[in-house]
Formats: C-alpha cells, sequence, structure tokens
C-alpha cells in the first residue's frame, strides 16, 4: 500500500487526492492560457506566484468542502490545508526545470523550516526513543505536495512526501509518493463507510438435473 | 471443398444465416459485397427462396467468423426474437443494424441458457407478474411497485449491494457485452420466459451500471405484457423505478442531510452507501422534493464546474459482473457433462466462440475450506 493511502486513508483521502490534483490541473490550464509573457511581462515568478494564489483558492472552494473537518489555515504568508487525523498538507510549486522532489528546498522561508523540523521531532520520537510511549499517531504531521510544470508544457506530475529537517543534507524525505500513479482506490478495503458487496461471491445453490428430471423436461425455464 | 460445406448447404437454414450476419453487425449489402454477390441474393438466402452453393457457404462463414457447420439446419428452429419487443432506450441513437446485432446476441445468450439449463437447475425466476402498469401512471405508481418488490425480495431499505446478482438471484440472465454502441447502454428482452438484461461493457462505471441493470428490472416487472421499444414515459417510468429501487424514498428521506446547502462530504457518503453517482442523488432527491428545482440547478452547475458531470470524486469501483451462467457451466464439468457436444447436437458455435462472443468465463473452482 503506497504511504498516501496510510497517511489519508479511506474515502476521504481518495477525496482529498482527486479534489487536489483535479484542481492543480484546473489552475495549470487556466494559467498557461493566459500566460502572457510579451503582453504583461509574465515570467516563471509571476506565474508560480498566480498559481499558489488560485490554487489556495480553489482548494478552498472545492476540496474543502468534500472532507468533513478539513480547512485552510494561514500561518503567516503562506497558506496550509488541515485534515482529520491533524495532518497538515503544504502545496507548492516545484523550482522551473525541477524534475525530482528532491530539488525542491525547505529554506526558503520559516514555515518550511518548521514544518520539516517537526517532522524530524516526530521521526525522533518514534525511532530513537523506543521506550518512551509511543504517540497513537506514529504518522508525520506534515505532509508536502510538490507540483512539476511550467507556462509551455503545463502540470507534469503531482508528487506528495514527508519531508524533514536532516543535520547533513539540510533536509530529506521520509517517503514520496506520485499522487496520480498510486494504485486503483478500493471501497472493499474502505474503513467501513463504503457498502461492501456482501453478494459478489453468492452461492446460487445450482443443482444438477437428474435423469428422469431431464427426461421428462419441457422446456420449462423457471422451475427450480 | 470440404464435406462440412457441402452438409451444411444442403440443410441451410435461412435463420442462422440471419443471425450470424446481424451477430456480425453487417447489412445484407455489406455482405453481398463481401462475399461477392448480390444484396438481392442474401436476401434470398435469408428469406429461403434460394440456397447458397456449398462454396457460397463457405466464404459466409468465413466473413461472419462462424463455423460453416452453424448454418445447418438441426431440425429444431432457433428462438426468435423480434427488435420490437426489446426495451431500447432510444431509436432515433440506436441504428437498425445495431439493435439486430443486440438482439441477436441476446438470442445466442437464450439459445446458451436453454442447453445449460437442460442440464442445470437455475434459480427459478421469480419476477412478479402482477406489478404491470401503463405508460400513464403517475410516478407514485412507480413508487410503489419498487418499494412493493424490495418487500417481495426482502430487502427492507437497505442498499442492493450488486444489482446485478440481485436479478440473478431472482432468475433473471445478465449479460455484460461490448457489442452495444455508444447510445445503448443496456437493454433487456423477454424471451421464452427466461428473460436476458444485457448491459454494456464500455462504460466502466459501477454506479451508472447498476442502474441500467435496474432500469431494465423496472422494464421487465412493469411492461412486460406489453413491451415497447423506445417508448418514453416507459424509459421514464424505468428511470423512477431503478432510483427507487436504489434508495426508497422513505430512506432518503430519513438520510438527506438538513439544510438548504448541498452538504457535499455527507453526500458523497450517500453515495458510498447507497451505490448511487452523486447526479443521480441530486436528481433523486429533486424528484423526492427534498431540494427544490433552483437547488437542483445550482448542485448541477456545482457539478459541471468541477468536471465532476465526466468524473465524480469518490470511490469507483468495477462495474458488478454477472456470475451466474459462469457458475453453470462450473457445475456441468464437475459433473463431466460435455458442453460443447451438446453444443454441437443443437448446432451451436463451439463452446469457445460462444463463451467469447458472450464474454461469459467459467467460475474458477471453489478452495476448499480446510486444507487437506
Amino acid at each position: 500500500m503506497s504511504h498516501w493511502r496510510k497517511v489519508a486513508p479511506g474515502i476521504w483521502g481518495e477525496h482529498l487526492r482527486v479534489g487536489l490534483l483535479a484542481a492543480i490541473e484546473q489552475v495549470y490550464d487556466e494559467n498557461c492560457q493566459r500566460f502572457a509573457p510579451e503582453d504583461i511581462g509574465d515570467n516563471n515568478k509571476t506565474f508560480g506566484i498566480t498559481i499558489s494564489e488560485n490554487l489556495h483558492y480553489v482548494i478552498e472552494r472545492d476540496v474543502v468542502p468534500l472532507i468533513e473537518g478539513a480547512q485552510v489555515e494561514k500561518p503567516r504568508n503562506a497558506w496550509v490545508l488541515r485534515l482529520p487525523g491533524n495532518l497538515l498538507l503544504h502545496v507548492y510549486k516545484a523550482p522551473p526545470g525541477a524534475v525530482d522532489v528532491r530539488e525542491f528546498r525547505f529554506n526558503a522561508s520559516k514555515v518550511k523550516l518548521e514544518l520539516v523540523a517537526e517532522n524530524a521531532a516526530q521521526l525522533a520520537l518514534i525511532f530513537e526513543e523506543p521506550e518512551l510511549q509511543v504517540p497513537e499517531n506514529q504518522d508525520l504531521k506534515h505532509v508536502v505536495a510538490v507540483h512539476f510544470g511550467d507556462p509551455k508544457e503545463g502540470l507534469q506530475r503531482v508528487d506528495v512526501g514527508a519531508p524533514y529537517a536532516d543535520e547533513v543534507n539540510g533536509w530529506e524525505w521520509e517517503w514520496v509518493d506520485c499522487l496520480s500513479g498510486l494504485e486503483p482506490y478500493d471501497a472493499e478495503q474502505d474503513d467501513g463507510d463504503v457498502a461492501s458487496d456482501a453478494m459478489a461471491d453468492e452461492d446460487f445453490g445450482l443443482e444438477m438435473r437428474d435423469d428422469a428430471e431431464e427426461d421428462g423436461r419441457q422446456d420449462s425455464p423457471g422451475e427450480s | 471443398m470440404s464435406g462440412d460445406a457441402r452438409s451444411a448447404a444442403a440443410l441451410f437454414d435461412p435463420d442462422r444465416l440471419r443471425l450470424a450476419r446481424q451477430l456480425a453487425g453487417f447489412k445484407r449489402s455489406e455482405l453481398a459485397e463481401l462475399v461477392g454477390l448480390s444484396a438481392a441474393a442474401v436476401s434470398q438466402f435469408e428469406g429461403g427462396s434460394a440456397k447458397p452453393r456449398a462454396s457460397t457457404l463457405a466464404e459466409i462463414a468465413l466473413r461472419l467468423g462462424m463455423p460453416v457447420s452453424f448454418f445447418a439446419s438441426t431440425g429444431r428452429q432457433l428462438l426468435t426474437l423480434p427488435t420490437e419487443q426489446t426495451f431500447f432506450r432510444s431509436l432515433r441513437r440506436t441504428s437498425q443494424v445495431d439493435r439486430e446485432k443486440a438482439t441477436a446476441y441476446a438470442v445466442l445468450l437464450a439459445e446458451l441458457v436453454r442447453v445449460i439449463e437442460g442440464k442445470v437447475r437455475l434459480p427459478a425466476y421469480d419476477v412478479p407478474s402482477d406489478l404491470i402498469i401503463s405508460a400513464d401512471q403517475p410516478p407514485e405508481e412507480v413508487e410503489a411497485v419498487a418499494d412493493h418488490l424490495r418487500d417481495l425480495w426482502d430487502l427492507g431499505h437497505e442498499p442492493i449491494t450488486n444489482a446485478v446478482r440481485l436479478l440473478e438471484r431472482h432468475g433473471i440472465i445478465v449479460a455484460r457485452l461490448p457489442l452495444l454502441s455508444g447510445d445503448v447502454d443496456a437493454f433487456s428482452s423477454s424471451l421464452p420466459k427466461r428473460p436476458v438484461v444485457i448491459l454494456g461493457a464500455d462504460k466502466g462505471v459501477r454506479e451508472r451500471s447498476r442502474r441500467d441493470a435496474l432500469h431494465e428490472l423496472g422494464h421487465l416487472v412493469m411492461h412486460h405484457v406489453d413491451p415497447e421499444a423506445a417508448s418514453a414515459p416507459l424509459e421514464r417510468q424505468a428511470d423512477r423505478f431503478a432510483s427507487a429501487m436504489l434508495v426508497p424514498a422513505a430512506a432518503l428521506r430519513e438520510e438527506w442531510p438538513a439544510g438548504r446547502r448541498i452538504d457535499w462530504p455527507k453526500l458523497l457518503k450517500l453515495k458510498s452507501r447507497w451505490g448511487m453517482s452523486l447526479g443521480a442523488l441530486i436528481y433523486r432527491a429533486r424528484e423526492l422534493g427534498l431540494i427544490t428545482p433552483t437547488n437542483y440547478e445550482s448542485a448541477v452547475k456545482y457539478m459541471s464546474r468541477r468536471g465532476w458531470r465526466v468524473r465524480e470524486p469518490g470511490p469507483v469501483g468495477s462495474p458488478e459482473e454477472p456470475k451466474l451462467l459462469g457458475d453453470a457451466i462450473r457445475l456441468m464439468g464437475e459433473n463431466a457433462v460435455n458442453l460443447q457436444q451438446l453444443l454441437e447436437s443443437d448446432g451451436l458455435p463451439p463452446v469457445d466462440l460462444l463463451m467469447t462472443m458472450l464474454r461469459i468465463e467459467e467460475t474458477p473452482a471453489r478452495k476448499p475450506l480446510v486444507a487437506v
């Protein structure tokens, strides 16, 4: 099972995934169409800023209503989606030309530095001090979705993962999933809010006819 | 020239040529062109006023993808099914060739069922015959019919977890075929005593396919006495019946989220619980007066803006697959009954071809509960 399905389990996680992808696609489509470097001086910076601002709006409008308890919070000048289980989802644009989530930098703002630091603290609690009482929710608190794309090619990919502060490299990723490339969502494995298909394997109790019945049978479907 | 072709030409059965041509989806003129004949000649063959030569029949068989022996009479007439006795949603959007092809598949399916049923006791067909309503009956009557059927079948007010299995359990043969054109979602035919429902295989949306199956059940329950293809009032009644079977009015009234605004998270839960699309749920809410027409229109616009009319959020399961015939064929195999021989003696296509054409898969053998 993908990491995403673990941190955002069940039907709400699937609503979030589908809604998030749709919102990002829509925002890229519209910004690519109106991108006008020669008319009004658009560049990668303006593209990135409008993408981020538009995403904030569209996610609050379209994704938040799909998930009970979800809300957009605005720490300092940033915005983040608070989800069930106290999960915080940050949505960022990858730098121009980036092809790997590891190229995303977390030292560009205080909010980003805090989120990797908090994830690192959580990891330390789980792995370095196992004798301590492990918190009920062992998942990292912050999850980051990084979208790759540019005004010319449009949206390329959306990755999601859990970054944490690392003394050597500055930050590392505990895990990364491609949001659009996950295994199909299995409603039957869900946490109970999907009607399970109890009839799928129904045994009809079929029986062979005996010889006498075959001989005497006059085209009478419907008998049992 | 094979002896098969000579024998088949000698025993040529015009009805079998018509069925094979319709299964292949050809007009008479198209088949004629393929085999270098006039359309009139093919008409004469099908009308029984002329017989093809063995070499012509071999060529026809090749073009239609049938063994030449299929065209020989066995002395028993093939089942017939007039297309006008089949419930198609729209004649305007369904070509004659598509309709003929679809009904030809239904005939072939019914022939297979007849052979299987000679050996296996299938579930009794117990769709009540006294719930007929006329085209001018109001929607409330349709709701009452669905409620009554839910009672008869002990469904209570709980979701139907598998609509295809429900139909099969009550003796209706269901097949899922890719043959239907984009405009034919599903159709049903009241073939001799045991009707068939054929669902399209192309759309692949679970909620829609469940609705299609129950729509066809509605025709079989309410309109079997006087079937009429593509009658708008009958289609509306079958739609209403499907909605009422999917979620009874009383249940939805109880579970519909309070408040004037559409509560999408709660609707997504209802969608999962009842196996209905969001679109079908808000439509049902409107027809039951749970939301106003204005709220309904706003909700539809909301869904359109977000692309949900094309792809809804929420779990997308695979369409429900039929299983009854696969089970029966497995049982025959377990009891050393040679289906191939039975089909041959009835002049039907070989079992592999037939099962491929009808997309029937033998159900895998059951695993023993306790390993030995």
